[in-house]
Formats: structure tokens, sequence, C-alpha cells
């Protein structure tokens, strides 16, 4: 369960920080009720600022992600919906191109490439 | 102060340098890794690192608090009293410790952060019982400043409020320490390069924690009880000397256990750190 944050890349601290946490909660690597670390602990490990972790957080939480209680903290509240079909086929063919893409400019014998798939799909 | 008390003051911060610059041996290092099952050698220069650093602070804090007091005292013409100056090196070995443990292990490289999204929590590391003690012996320090203050006395027996001021700076001075000082322990930042090190500096923290707050319940408790023990000894009272008698002694036997065995042995650890 551990999330990453790129400081060089273009899309902003607290978006990477929304995506990892809504990503582990739908792939169930975070289950429902799980608690979270507190925004200060979060923002000091990660080494940015706490309003960076609060926006993450709150967008979380408007999504029905995550559930902030007071004094009980956070937790994860809802699993989110699947994306329809459509949409999940759209996001699917964009990530097995990039993988081709990247299979081809390494010149990777593209066995060994499905391979690969097959070993991070069983992880 | 004769010249023999200020050598010995003097030269005991020289001695315990030479004890606390020492290298951690294999067998320590094994012993540590066993106790907290820390499995993956690329790790043991990090722990070796860090166990090293924590002791010689533990230890610049003792001398310090030891040495420094007395000699101050000694050179600016007032009498040196051995047994503060005990106290005062307990102190300073508990405020060593702590600083120790406020250090990260190691520190956040590059552009890319990780942390792990497991929350860290006082009751993860340390017994409800032992996060209460120091302020619990805080309160009996209270209720024997003000026993010591109403009770009925025996004539030429002492009657300042001396032993009473430094027992209750010096037990509040510990609890407050203690109590702040975990808190920020739990909260120091964890660098997250991998699993290893998450559990490398889980153990760091939590071995700080035990030293940390073991060393405050024995200060405050010794502080509590050596004042409990005053009260048994100027009160008129037969009632209130036995009672004194039997919790001054229950506290500084208390004070011995939290030195010898709250300080040392591993508590609950936290075990959930997962990648």
């Amino acid at each position: 369960m551990i999330v990453t944050v790129d400081a060089s890349s273009p899309v902003p601290p607290y978006e990477q920080l929304r995506a990892a946490i809504a990503r582990l909660v739908a792939t169930g690597e975070l289950a429902v009720g799980s608690r979270l670390p507190t925004v200060r602990q979060l923002a000091a490990d990660l080494g940015i600022a706490p309003g960076t972790v609060a926006r993450a957080y709150r967008e979380l939480e408007a999504e029905g992600i995550l559930v902030t209680q007071g004094r009980h903290g956070t937790h994860v509240g809802t699993v989110p919906p699947r994306p329809p079909r459509a949409e999940r086929q759209r996001r699917l063919a964009e990530a097995a191109s990039a993988y081709a893409l990247t299979v081809r400019e390494l010149g990777v014998d593209p066995g060994i490439a499905l391979d690969k798939i097959n070993e991070a799909l069983a992880t | 102060m004769t010249i023999a008390l200020g050598t010995f003051f003097a030269m005991f911060p020289v001695v315990l340098a030479v004890v606390g610059l020492r290298p951690v041996t294999d067998r320590e290092l094994v012993r540590f890794s066993v106790r907290y099952y820390l499995l993956d050698e690329a790790i043991t220069p990090t722990l070796a690192r860090a166990i090293a650093r924590a002791r010689g602070f533990r230890l610049l804090g003792a001398a310090l608090g030891f040495s420094l007091p007395p000699l101050v005292r000694g050179l600016s013409g007032d009498s040196v009293d051995v047994g503060s100056a005990l106290f005062w090196g307990a102190a300073g070995y508990l405020g060593g410790a702590l600083v120790a443990t406020l250090i990260p292990t190691t520190r956040a490289n590059g552009d890319v952060r990780a942390a792990t999204l497991v929350p860290r929590r006082t009751s993860d590391y340390l017994p409800r019982r032992t996060i209460v003690a120091p302020g619990v012996a805080l309160c009996l320090t209270l209720v024997a400043a003000v026993a010591y203050q109403i009770t009925p006395r025996w004539p030429y027996r002492p009657q300042g409020a001396g032993p009473v001021i430094g027992a209750v700076v010096l037990s509040v001075i510990a609890s407050v320490v203690t109590s702040v000082g975990t808190r920020l322990v739990v909260r120091r930042r964890q660098p997250v390069p991998d699993t290893q090190t998450v559990a490398a500096d889980d153990a760091l923290r939590s071995h700080g924690l035990h030293l940390v707050v073991g060393t405050g319940i024995a200060v405050s408790a010794l502080a509590a009880g050596l004042l409990t023990l005053q009260v048994a000894f100027v009160t008129s009272s037969p009632v209130l000397h036995w009672i004194c008698v039997c919790a001054g002694l229950a506290e500084v036997g208390f004070a011995g256990f939290a030195w010898g065995h709250l300080r040392k042995d591993p508590w609950r650890v936290r075990s959930r750190v997962r990648s």
C-alpha cells in the first residue's frame, strides 16, 4: 500500500495522490473501512505540503471514496463504480497501445512481452 | 568542590564518549535484527548507523546532564549534590534518546516520493498503560508534594520546600518530555524506498520509543518515590509514615523496573506494514 508522487510530472501532486488512492480502492488493495493516515502524516512522509494531501482527500470525499469522521480519522467509504463498458474498452486499448509502443522501442520479442503481461496480471 | 570531585565530573563525559562512540558489533546487530524480525542484510549498514547514532546521543545527553550542573555549581562556589547529578544524568539520557529518535533513518532523494498508507498511532507501538504511566507518576509526585507541605512534622526535621520543588520540576519535565516526545516520534517522517527500509524504520522507531518512555517513567517514578520517602521521614503521623514508606519503596522499585525492563524489552510492534 505504497503511493508515490513525482514532483517532476506535469500532473499536479494532488491529482497523482487522488488517482493513486482511487486505484488502490478500486483494485481492493485498500478495503472498505480501512483507515488512512492523517493529512499531516502523509504530507510529512511524502515531503509535500499538507494542503496538497488535504485537497486530494477532499476530492476523494466528494466522490464518496473516502469518509472523514472527525476524531475517528479518514476511512475508505465506498468502492468507486466501474466505468461503463465502452469507457473500459477505450482505456484498455490506450494502455495496450502504449505498452506495444514501449515493446517496439526496446526491441523486445513479442512472446516475452506477453509473458510479462501475464506475470503482471498474476501478481 | 574538591579537585577529586571536579576531576570526576569533568572526566565522566570523556568516559561515556569512549563508550558511546564505539562501533556497533555484529552481535548487537544480529540481536536487534532478530528481535524485530529484520531479515534483509541489505539494511544492516542503515541499522548499524542508526543504532550507533542513537547510543551516542543518549550517552552524550547523560554525560552532559550528569556533569554540567555540578561543574557549574562547583565553579560558582556552591555545594555539589551527587544525588541530583544522577537525576539530571537520567534526564539528559532521556533528552538524548528523544533527539536521536527524532532524526529520520534515511532522507528522501529525487523527485519521486513514496509513502505508505498505513496510519501510525501511538497505540500501535506502546501499550496503553505505558502511555498513561508518566502522567500517573506526575500525579503521585503532586500528591506527595501536597502531603509534604501539610503533614504534621517531627521537630528538628527539614522544614523547607526544597525537595518538593526539585522533585516536582523534574517530574513535570520528565512527564511532558515523554508525552510530547512520544507523539513527535510517532509522527516522524517515514521515507519509503522499499519494504525492508520501512520495517527497519519501524523497528528503530519502536526501539526509540521504548527508550524514551521507559526512561521517562523511571525518572518520574523515582522523583515521586524519593519525595514520598521524604514525607515518611518528616511526618509525625505513624499511619502516614508507614503508608509513605510502602508507597515510596514501591515507586522507587517501579522506577528500577522501568529502567531495567520497560526501557529495553520490546513491546508490541506495529505489524501492519506491508508493501
